[in-house]
């Protein structure tokens, strides 16, 4: 054999050899050996050291429940404007059957920056002990700090932040009890313009114990369907702007539509100003509550392509995503469902109609095998298009002795924007935060370290939650954004944000309440490719207003109050 | 056999040899074509009539039970025919039933080690792959099946559907095109092809494909959804909201439907699962692995079994109808059509079966009683005309009905079979004019047919007037 020229020896050649296989083996390990495009996105498990000892249960005694798979969702959100995300679980509660010397409730986690956390639930007074589903946070009484909303199984909860590190229970004056309702998502909105923050609260299926069904499969106990059940209306309540709420589901014609909602979100789909409501059924269509401005819906989820699936499916849509994946100004959505489903991606045409391009894009790789619940659009590397996270995992402990395609445990999915309208799926070769095997439901998407990307936290059934820190390491710029009302709501919730960095144009919105009966992202976040400089920010708020900032720095979180051309704070 | 005149002593034997073959060839057609699929390549034979497993006889059995027979099944049918691939195939089925996809493909490699080219092996290990996301593999298996024999039907349907599943709707049309080359008359390939062509954006095409599957199928759902979305995009919004309004009237009909189906459904509903889940087994082994190695015993045991495990099911019922057929226990074959015609009311072919049978035994009331309900179901359908032509003959008070029914076989079917037929009701009825004319019709369709050359011979024996004074 001829020896490389640039080799003195037979041992210098075998040295160079075996380096050259250490470096292909790396670089296959770093970009993953089965797919060309190489990982940009490295999340790592931070569960352990950050100090949340939350631990999630359903409450069930193996009575099987319809809605204990369906608990629940978590908030990520400031609620002592100390600038640092902090994290709200929310929790089931003994169901009848079940013995529990002490319930455990909802927990309120403060974040003591780099990434570590304290308990201070108690301290905060949000502790609820209701049978937790879904939440929304939002400053509905614009006194300057961030309030939360749980729709339980059972009566519903308002914390009103008091802004000193405490919250007060609200829930009877506000008069948004809702009854003794199975919950599911619910987002507070500024449905009329009005500049307050009104309530839509979904609901899972008419439920009572004395309805409790028993299912079998194979021989063994199964929790039943949705379609056991009756469907559920949802509710609308109107903002007094007194600390009070007015139930309008009727005469916004929320009512007429009953469901079985799982996760929603309150988004600006057609560009026309106002918010609609996009509400994922399990077994039934999705609802796609077009808003005429004034406050009152129709349905378009039918004619607009988004109830169903290619084939006329209703899926067992579970959480939804709503973002602009490819950047052409229009919010699309991405809906999870049940095992053998794939999770849809719908993207908006811009002319009313949606097209399910889940197969043509592969966004729905990963997901065919799972039950799928918490998800979002997310620029993870920062490179200016958003990725999709899924939480996967049965609700099912057995579900192997009777069907081995799927597990009751197992890894999240990460799907990589290629920035070509393509996902890549790069579950397995993003570190060792997808490695983790859970049974998974709502998820959570902020900057919980201020380091300019953004971190997954994910509520886990029956366990403690897993914190992925975002270790992804390049040279990709960001801007983060917190808007701030002065005659619209405080919180700009549904105020439509574009951002342009040369040829880079990306649009976002402020919602609460999103993805799996859950909350978080009221900071926007852009990632901006090696633009080091923007352009210009234009916010149009709510209600039609408008602002335009020009010449921004990069990697830094701005404040823009509504009426200003000058971000008022930031920091780097 | 003599002269085959319509009346006399030996119409009955007449009666026999027409009427029987029809029920055969319906339910034989059936079932031999079931039989190809399930075994296109396995030649073995063994006439070994060995007892096979004795069933149970618990009477009230439990879920495990239950399970426990239907492994009992697979494994003695693996014990008896240990060279052969269809007890594989049939385990393979059994645990994948139950969830455990894992031992089902071990099953149907181990039955492609000893015929590679098992098309059912090759396609239900597609099958899995599909259940288990891993649409690449599936394609790659279904192709395998496609290459290992000619195609079953559904698999180029399927492999389109996976092709489509991994965003490759191109290729999906190729697939789709060749199942609706090889399979023409179902909506569903036509239904999948309408959504490819939705993927590539050529909504004429879609159109075109949703519209021939509603042809065949003018309340699938899937059609006119995808109308109303391939109508939309070429903007005509008219038609568009009709689609979308069929649709949805459709679906909630449907909707309606399963959910008022699950309400009702007991908290037994696993043990009926089971049961319906271990009759299919029994039906499957007893095809797949004791009729195919001519052990008929066994397999009327099983498809007994499986008819007392699911007493709503037919293809046992149909199977039973067809062992009974085949070893001329007629009596046994009326009485399990009968079974049929009860469960499927709605079903004209039962009943057709059913009357041919039912005339076959002399119990011409009831075959009437049944031909008529199969014609009035199906009226389009020839057989129900033929058999109702022929018994009626029989009938002295019901000879012109004999006639305007054998004009109506003529009508919807001109065979020289037809032709035949009418010949011999104007016969019955002393038409001997219209007899002679029909037998003339069916010379020159069939001048070899031996039955129409003796009802021509018997007609030219009489005298010329009575065949030309009624013309």
């Amino acid at each position: 054999m001829k020896e490389p020229s640039n080799c003195t020896g037979s041992h210098a050649w075998r040295t160079n050899l075996t380096l050259c296989a250490v470096v292909l083996i790396l670089a296959c390990l770093c970009t993953g050996s089965n797919s060309g495009e190489p990982c940009t996105i490295h999340l790592r498990d931070v569960s352990r050291s950050c100090g949340i000892k939350f631990n999630h249960t359903h409450g069930g005694s193996g009575r099987l429940y319809v809605f204990e798979p369906m608990t629940a969702g978590l908030a990520s959100f400031d609620y002592d404007n100390d600038g640092d995300i902090d994290l709200y679980f929310l929790n089931g509660a003994p169901l009848p059957g079940t013995k529990m010397s002490e319930p455990q409730g909802n927990a309120l986690y403060r974040n003591e920056g780099n990434c570590t956390f304290t308990d201070v639930t108690d301290k905060a007074g949000v502790g609820d002990q209701g049978y937790g589903l879904g939440v929304a946070v939002a400053d509905y009484d614009n006194d300057g700090d961030q309030d939360i909303y749980l729709n339980n199984y059972g009566p519903n909860r308002l914390y009103r932040n008091n802004g000193n590190g405490t919250f007060s229970d609200v829930t009877a004056r506000a008069g948004l009890t809702n009854g003794n309702r199975v919950g599911a998502g619910t987002n507070f909105l500024d449905m009329d313009g009005d500049g307050d923050l009104d309530l839509f609260v979904a609901n899972y299926l008419q439920f009572s114990f004395d309805a409790h069904k028993v299912r079998k499969k194979a021989g063994h106990n199964i929790y039943p369907g949705p379609r056991d059940y009756p469907p559920a209306r949802n509710n609308l309540y109107r903002n007094n702007n007194d600390g009070t709420f007015s139930e309008v589901s009727t005469g916004a014609r929320i009512s007429g539509y009953p469901g079985t909602a799982m996760g929603t979100v309150c988004a600006d789909y057609d560009n026309d100003g106002d918010t609609d409501v996009y509400v994922a059924n399990d077994d039934e269509a999705n609802f796609l509550f077009r808003n005429d401005g004034s406050g009152t819906f129709v349905d378009a989820g039918l004619e607009s392509g988004v109830a169903h699936d290619l084939s006329g499916g209703e899926q067992s849509s579970m959480g939804v995503a709503c973002g602009d994946y490819d950047n052409d100004g229009w919010l699309d959505f991405y809906v999870t469902g049940y095992q053998q489903e794939l999770a849809l991606l719908y993207k908006n045409l811009g002319d009313g109609f949606f097209e399910d391009t889940t197969r043509v894009s592969g966004a729905g790789s990963g997901t065919f095998q799972h039950v799928n619940w918490g998800t979002e659009f997310v620029d993870f590397d920062n490179d200016g298009d958003k990725d999709l996270f899924v939480a996967c995992g049965h609700f099912e402990k057995d579900i192997r002795k009777f069907d081995d395609s799927t597990s009751y445990q197992v890894r999240n999915v990460l799907l990589m924007n290629t920035g070509a309208g393509k996902f890549v799926n790069v579950s397995s070769r993003c570190g060792d935060g997808l490695a983790v095997a859970s049974s998974s439901r709502g998820t959570a998407f902020d900057d919980l370290d201020n380091d300019g990307d953004i971190d997954i936290v994910v509520l886990n059934w029956q366990q403690t939650p897993t914190v992925l820190r975002n270790d992804s390491t390049n040279k990709n710029h960001w801007i983060q954004i917190r808007l701030s009302g002065t005659k619209t709501n405080r919180d700009g919730i549904g105020a439509r944000v574009k951002v342009v960095a040369g040829d880079l144009i990306q649009i976002d919105e402020v919602h609460s309440g999103r993805g799996y009966q859950s909350h978080y992202g009221t900071r926007l976040h852009f990632g901006l490719g090696k633009h080091d400089r923007i352009d210009r920010i234009e916010i149009s708020w709510i209600g039609g207003g408008k602002d335009v900032l020009e010449n921004i720095r990069t990697d830094q979180l701005v404040i823009i109050m509504e009426g200003s051309s000058e971000p008022a704070g930031g920091s780097q | 056999m003599n002269m085959r005149y319509p009346c006399g002593k030996n119409r009955g034997n007449r009666l026999v040899i027409l009427l029987l073959p029809l029920a055969a060839c319906v339910l034989v057609a059936a079932l031999l074509s079931v039989r190809a699929l399930l075994h296109p390549n396995d030649v073995e034979a063994d006439r070994s009539d060995a007892p096979a497993p004795t069933e149970p006889q618990n009477s009230s059995p439990t879920v495990e039970s239950l399970r426990e027979e239907a492994f009992t099944v697979g494994r003695q049918a693996i014990k008896d025919f240990p060279n052969s691939t269809g007890p594989l195939i049939v385990m393979g089925k059994l645990y994948h039933q139950f969830g455990n996809r894992d031992e089902a493909l071990k099953c149907w490699r181990a039955a492609l080690k000893k015929n590679p080219r098992h098309v059912i092996a090759w396609s239900r290990m597609a099958e899995i792959e599909v259940e288990n996301g891993n649409h690449e593999k599936a394609v790659e298996l279904f192709r395998n099946a496609l290459k290992a024999g000619p195609p079953r039907k559904e698999t180029y349907q399927q492999l389109g559907q996976a092709l489509l599943e991994l965003g490759k709707p191109a290729e999906a049309v190729t697939a789709l095109e060749a199942e609706i080359r090889h399979y023409p008359g179902t909506h569903t390939p036509h239904a999948i092809l309408g959504e490819a062509f939705l993927q590539m954006k050529m909504y004429d095409k879609a159109v075109a494909s949703y519209l021939k599957a509603l042809e065949f199928a003018p309340h699938d759902s899937r059609s006119s959804y995808g109308l109303s979305i391939a109508y939309a995009r070429l903007g005509q919004s008219d038609l568009a909201h009709r689609y979308r309004e069929r649709f949805r009237g459709l679906r909630e009909a449907e909707r309606d439907q399963r959910r008022t189906k699950r309400q009702t459904r007991t908290a037994d509903a696993s043990l009926e699962w089971m049961s319906r889940a271990v009759a299919q087994i029994h039906i499957d082994a007893s095809q797949a692995v004791y009729i195919r190695h001519r052990r008929p015993f066994e397999a009327e045991r099983l498809l007994k079994r499986a008819a007392s495990l699911d007493p709503k099911d037919q293809r046992c019922r149909q199977k039973l109808v067809n062992l009974y057929l085949r070893s001329q226990r007629n009596a046994d074959a009326a009485a399990v059509s009968q079974e049929l015609r009860a469960l499927a009311p709605g079903n004209p072919v039962y009943h057709l079966n059913a009357g041919a049978l039912l005339a076959n035994l002399g119990q011409l009331d009831s075959a009437e009683e049944a031909l008529r309900e199969g014609i009035r179901l199906d009226p389009r359908q020839p057989i129900g005309y033929k058999s109702m032509a022929l018994l009626l003959m029989h009938n002295p008070d019901k000879l012109s009905e004999s006639m305007a029914a054998a004009r109506k076989l003529v009508e919807i079917e001109p065979t020289a079979i037809s032709y035949y037929t009418l010949c011999l009701a104007c016969e019955t009825n002393k038409d001997y004019a219209g007899a002679w004319t029909a037998i003339g019709k069916a010379r020159e369709m069939d001048p070899g047919n031996e039955d129409i050359q003796g009802a021509h011979r018997r007609l030219q024996e009489r005298p010329a007037s009575e065949r030309e004074q009624s013309r």
